[in-house]
Parts: C-alpha cells; structure tokens; sequence
C-alpha cells in the first residue's frame, strides 16, 4: 500500500503516487524478454522468479551492483517480496542495459562460448538491428561475430569495442552510416500496400528532383531509377529491380534504422521488423507533421516517399538522415529539456496546469493499458517500449511551446509522442520519488531496521537518531547469520542515505528559493531530473572499471 | 522565500528537524545490547498451517518500551568527538559468540558514520548557494 510522503502529503497527494505504480510490472517482464533471460512466449509468475534469479547472478557477476551501491535501497518494509519484481536499482539497471542513447558501454571484449549480461547486451543490441537473428541468450558465437562484421562493413569503426558501443548509441551510428561512402549512393525501396497513401504520395517530380539534389554524384542506381523507373508508365516499371534491392541486406539495415531512430524519439511503437506497414509508416508521417509544425516548414513529405505502384515505394534515406541529423544537431541537452519543461509548467495558470497534469495523467492510463494489451501478442513484442529517457526528451525540448497545446487539443500526430514522453517522465518520477520518501522518512523519525528471525522467534533492531546516533539491539542466542544479514541491510541503508538526503538536499534547496507556488507536476519534474542526474552523477564517479562504463 | 502555505507547512517541520539535528552534530555515539527480545504471540502473524509470514513491529516495539523488567546488557559503546576524539567500550571476557557482536558493533558503527556523513551531505546542498 503507498503510504504519505511525510511533510509532502498536500504537494504529492496519494491518488499520485498510487497512479505512478500502475506499468511497472510491465517495465520489469520487457527488458528481461528483451535480454533473453524471459521468453516472450512464457511469461508466468515462476518464470519470471527464475529469470530474475539469473538476472541477479549475473549482474553480480559482472560487477554492476558495485555502481549502484548508493542505490541500493529496497524500501522499510521487510515484506516485500522481491523474488518475483526488480528493486528500484535493479530496474534502473536492466533500463541502463536495453539503453540505446550511449549511456552504457561495455570495455570487456568477448569471446567464442562466452555468455553472459555482456554478450546478452551485444546480441540484443544485434537483435534490435536485424543483425542476430538467434535467441539473445546464447553464447558469443560465430553468428556474433558475423553480425559485428556485417555492421562494421556499413559504419567503419575503430576496433570491436567501439563498434559495441556504436550499436548501444542509435544517434552516433546514425551519424556513422550517415558519413559511410557507400550511403551516398543510396535509394531505399520498400513494399506496403496502402491504397490511400500511394494515390496520395503518387511518384512526382518533386521527388526526383530532390533525389537529384542530395545524391553527391549521379550512381548507377540513380540513373536506373530515373531511366526504369521515374520515365517509364506505372505498368512499365523494372519492379524485378525493385525486387533485387529490396532483398539487398543494407537496404533492410536502413529500414530498421528507420524504424529504430523513430522508436527511440517516441514516435512509434510498433514491432521492430525492418517492414513498412501501416505504424511504422504513419510514425514517418507524424514525424514530418511535428517538424513541420514546430517549424521546419520546407519539409514536404512527397520529397522524402513516393508510390511507384503495386505497393512498392522508394524513400530518399539520404534526404531524411540529413534532415533528421540537422534536427538533432538543434535540439537541447537532456537536462536542458527538463529545465525548459519546468519552466513551461511553471508559465501556466492553475487552472491550466490541472487541465495539463488530468491529460497527461490520461495519457498514462491509455499507454499501461496498450502496453498490458499488446505487449506480448505476437509473441515477439508486438509493442515495445522504449525505456531510455535522453532521446524522448532531447525530441521534446524545442518543442514544448507547442507540446502543450498538442496535449490538451489531443492532435493526432502528437499521440505517440505524448504517450511515450509521459511513459518515461513518469517512470523516472516514480523511482525518483521513492529515493525521495526514503530521504524524508528518515528525517521524520522512520529510521528503524528490523531483521527478524522467524524459526528461532528471535529479532535484530537498529535504530537511528536524526543526527545518526545508533542503538543497537539483539536477542539473547540469535545466530551469526541473522547478525550478518542484519548488520549488512543497515550498511546498505545508510549508504542509500547518501544518495536519498543528497537528493532531498537538493530538492529542498530548489523549493525553499523558488518563487512560484509549487505544484505537482513541477516538483515532480524537479524531481525526476535531480534523480536522473545524481544517478549519472555515482556512475561517473565509480563505473569506470575494467568491464563496463556508464556514460 | 517563496511565499506558498501549502509548502511552508511541510517545509516548517523539515527545517526545525535540520535545525535540532544540526545542535547534536558534535559527536556521534553507537550502543549495542543484547536482551530477552522474542517474537511470540500476536506479534508474529502467521499462515493457516503456522507458517510465519510477518510480524507486527509496533506491537514488538511498544511491548519493548513497556516491559521495564527486559534486561539489556551493554555490548558495546562508541563514542566518536567532533575532533574525531573516540572512546570505546567492550564487554569484558569475551566469549565466541561474543566476538560475533562486537564485529557487529564495528560494523554498526560504520553504518553510524556513513550516515551521519549523508546527513552532512543533505546539509551541504540546503546551503549550497547561500554563501
């Protein structure tokens, strides 16, 4: 049951708190699929212990629960039952470890029959490319290498390392292919019958002639396409070609790319699957509408697609990851957006801002929901969240003016947008308010620990003063290992302290010199980002080991 | 300072609980005692066919503060100066089992500190600013 914050109960009302826990089984069951300890197809309460029992071996194994030591901390109350959920730290660190925005890098290199949480990251990093189409579980392998080799033929990395971390970090490889020789030369084919879409988005000049315009040097296939295809009738058309480039293995890449790029800045959230179909098509679309909107007024989305009939379509790749770098190039820092987030809830009157928090509080509702409906309907993630927050919120940055507007009007282009945004805001508030209740309970007087001793009808007390003063009691004959178990939940306790004061610390400090009344959505903004920030802040300051390094 | 009701009530009692912390700052003190604590009867809650499952603390805890007659002996005693001067007391003739509650003790004690270091911290982020 959630109880109160102390001191807060008015700012951080219940109903809240308690709407913030809806989702989180589903956040835990996705990436433990996604890294192969889960399969998608047999999710069940005893599955999920023992996967989450593997989950906790290796992470032990490979060092990670040091840089999370100062986040430790699973909550006062010794019922809970973790075998079957993740603590707040665990999920911060299956989240870091299906990241795509370069927030994790692996440093130790791998090899033939190795199998663990790195080579789980390796092959989902693969996975989610197209590029290791076998289970994510299975060892480092021939098939590993030959996915490594295949992506490096497309971005050229300095060594193996890199190349890792390049596909854990969709922005630099992006930039990657983008600079690649031989993405210069390319025209992306793909089928999707849509009757609507293709009279709409027919072949026209416009299309050849922006073709004409970023292709560095007239190739081959610019010219077979001008000749074949573009000065040839609908029935005429070289569609064996089509065909042939269509089945060529770096056009899917880019397909996936594609579809990558718009899962991680929260347009779509459809299966990855490198196939054009009707989300992934229209997550295109609402991208343009958005960058259109927000000001990018040259856009037109006939010079980017166009119908060549029968349902095949070309797409000008290079035209888009311009575009789409530039955009990036322009958007604010992560802690910017937050920053520039405040500010706009801040600028609203009461009356808004409750018209604001009741939408995005809907929006919650209907993404739990989806994501409970859809998650595991194909079996394969028929809908996949994505559960870095850097990228939805650097895509959101420049457009929170009108962000807004598109929440309360409900525009359509924006629905997946918003959906995903409040996803991750949300998510991160509700872990960053956990540290924060922790903080605030032990200056209100919740600073006991008990570990009990149920068989021997024995218990271990430790109980703390405001200014750390300690008593320390046990019962007469309690064995040594309830001792050492005891001794060692009040160590970690007093280093998650270390991290929960320091964030109340900094929480205070921002409320006592503000000088708007404060609210909840602002304060839980605040909160989120201080969170996501003093998180950075301990990995910077002790991740920087042999095996892995959080950026 | 902002000029909000609805924080200044919570926040009122945050800073006159920093404040009192902040008077008793000048040393730190660590006890650990041992006594005749067992959890029995409507403190411990238990499944149909008497499995334990939870216990109730604050029935545990009043009955602790209660029950004058439960006789604690002292372990062992830190006291740590603002100067970092430290006095330390350990029960006389150890036995085995004994060792296993000073280390415990010790053990305590860094729990005591590293808190006491996080409380510094929070104090160093209120003032952050001011100076």
């Amino acid at each position: 049951m959630v109880e109160e914050i102390p001191g807060f109960a008015k700012v951080i009302p219940l109903e809240k708190l308690s709407k913030l826990e809806q989702g989180r089984e589903e956040e835990v069951i996705q990436p433990l699929i996604e890294l192969g300890y889960l399969q998608a197809n047999a999710v069940a309460d005893l599955n999920i212990a023992s996967a989450i029992k593997q989950f906790r071996l290796e992470y032990t194994l490979a060092g990670l629960q040091r840089s999370f030591l100062n986040y430790y901390y699973e909550g006062h109350d010794d019922e809970i039952d973790l075998s079957n959920s993740l603590s707040g730290f665990e999920l911060k660190l299956i989240h870091q470890l299906t990241n795509l925005d370069g927030e994790f890098n692996i440093r130790l290199q791998n090899g033939i029959g190795d199998l663990n949480i790195f080579t789980r990251v390796i092959h989902y990093r693969l996975n989610i490319l197209g590029l290791f189409p076998f289970p994510v579980e299975e060892p480092f392998s021939y098939h590993t290498q030959k996915g490594l080799e295949k992506l490096n033929s497309w971005v050229n990395a300095s060594n193996v390392l890199d190349l890792i971390n390049m596909a854990g970090d969709i922005s630099r490889l992006s930039k990657a292919v983008y600079f690649n020789p031989n993405f210069e030369e390319k025209i992306v084919f793909f089928e999707y019958q849509h009757k609507g879409h293709a009279e709409i988005f027919e072949l026209k000049q416009d299309f050849l002639k922006k073709l004409d315009d970023v292709l560095p040097r007239k190739t081959e296939a610019f010219k077979k396409f001008k000749k074949d295809i573009y000065n040839k009738r609908e029935k005429k058309r070289d569609y064996a070609w089509i065909d042939l480039q269509i089945a060529d293995e770096f056009n899917s890449f880019l397909l996936r790319l594609l579809q990558v790029n718009q899962w991680i800045k929260g347009y779509y959230l459809g299966a990855l699957d490198s196939e054009i179909r009707e989300l992934t098509f229209a997550s295109i679309l609402d991208f343009f509408k958005i960058e259109v909107e927000s000001g990018k007024v040259h856009l037109r989305f006939w010079e980017f697609v166009a119908h060549l009939g029968k349902g095949y379509w070309a797409f000008n790749i290079l035209y888009f990851f311009q575009e789409m770098l530039e955009i990036e190039s322009e958007e604010p820092t992560e802690e910017q957006s937050f920053y520039l987030l405040e500010n706009e809830l801040a600028r609203q009157d009461d009356k808004n801002r409750a018209e604001l928090e009741q939408k995005m509080d809907m929006a919650w509702d209907e993404i739990n929901l989806e994501v409970k409906n859809r998650l595991l309907i194909s079996n394969n993630l028929g809908l996949r969240i994505y559960m870095g927050a850097k990228s939805i919120m650097k895509t959101i940055g420049k457009k929170i003016h009108k962000l807004f507007s598109w929440i309360k009007s409900k525009v359509e282009a924006a629905f997946n947008l918003i959906k995903n945004l409040v996803k991750t805001l949300y998510k991160e508030i509700r872990e960053g308010i956990k540290m924060f209740r922790h903080g605030m309970e032990f200056l209100f007087g919740r600073r006991r620990i008990i570990t009990p001793d149920y068989n021997n009808k024995k218990l271990a007390i430790a109980d703390f003063d405001i200014d750390c003063d300690s008593v320390f009691i046990l019962s007469n004959g309690i064995s040594a290992q309830v001792i050492g178990e005891h001794t060692e939940k009040c160590l970690y306790y007093a280093k998650s302290l270390n991290f929960s004061l320091k964030l109340v610390g900094k929480v205070m400090n921002w409320a006592l010199n503000l000088s708007n009344p404060l609210s909840w959505s602002i304060l839980s903004v605040k909160i989120a980002w201080l969170f996501k920030d003093l998180v950075k802040e301990i990995f910077n300051k002790i991740s920087h080991t042999k095996k892995y390094q959080f950026v | 300072m902002a000029d909000n009701d609805k924080v200044n009530t919570g926040f009122g009692k945050f800073k006159d609980k920093i404040a009192a912390a902040i008077e008793d700052l000048s040393s730190l003190q660590v006890s650990t005692y041992t006594g005749d604590l067992v959890i029995e009867g409507k403190d411990l809650i238990t499944t149909g066919d008497g499995k334990p499952v939870k216990f109730n603390t604050k029935s545990i805890l009043d009955h602790v503060q209660k029950q004058g007659n439960i006789k604690f002996k002292l372990v062992g005693y830190t006291y740590i100066d603002v100067d970092s001067d430290t006095v330390n007391f350990v029960k006389e003739d150890l036995t085995e089992d004994d060792k296993v509650l000073v280390e415990a003790h010790k053990t305590m004690v860094q729990a005591s500190q590293e808190s006491r270091m996080a409380f510094l911290n929070l104090v160093k982020e209120l003032i952050k600013g001011k100076f």
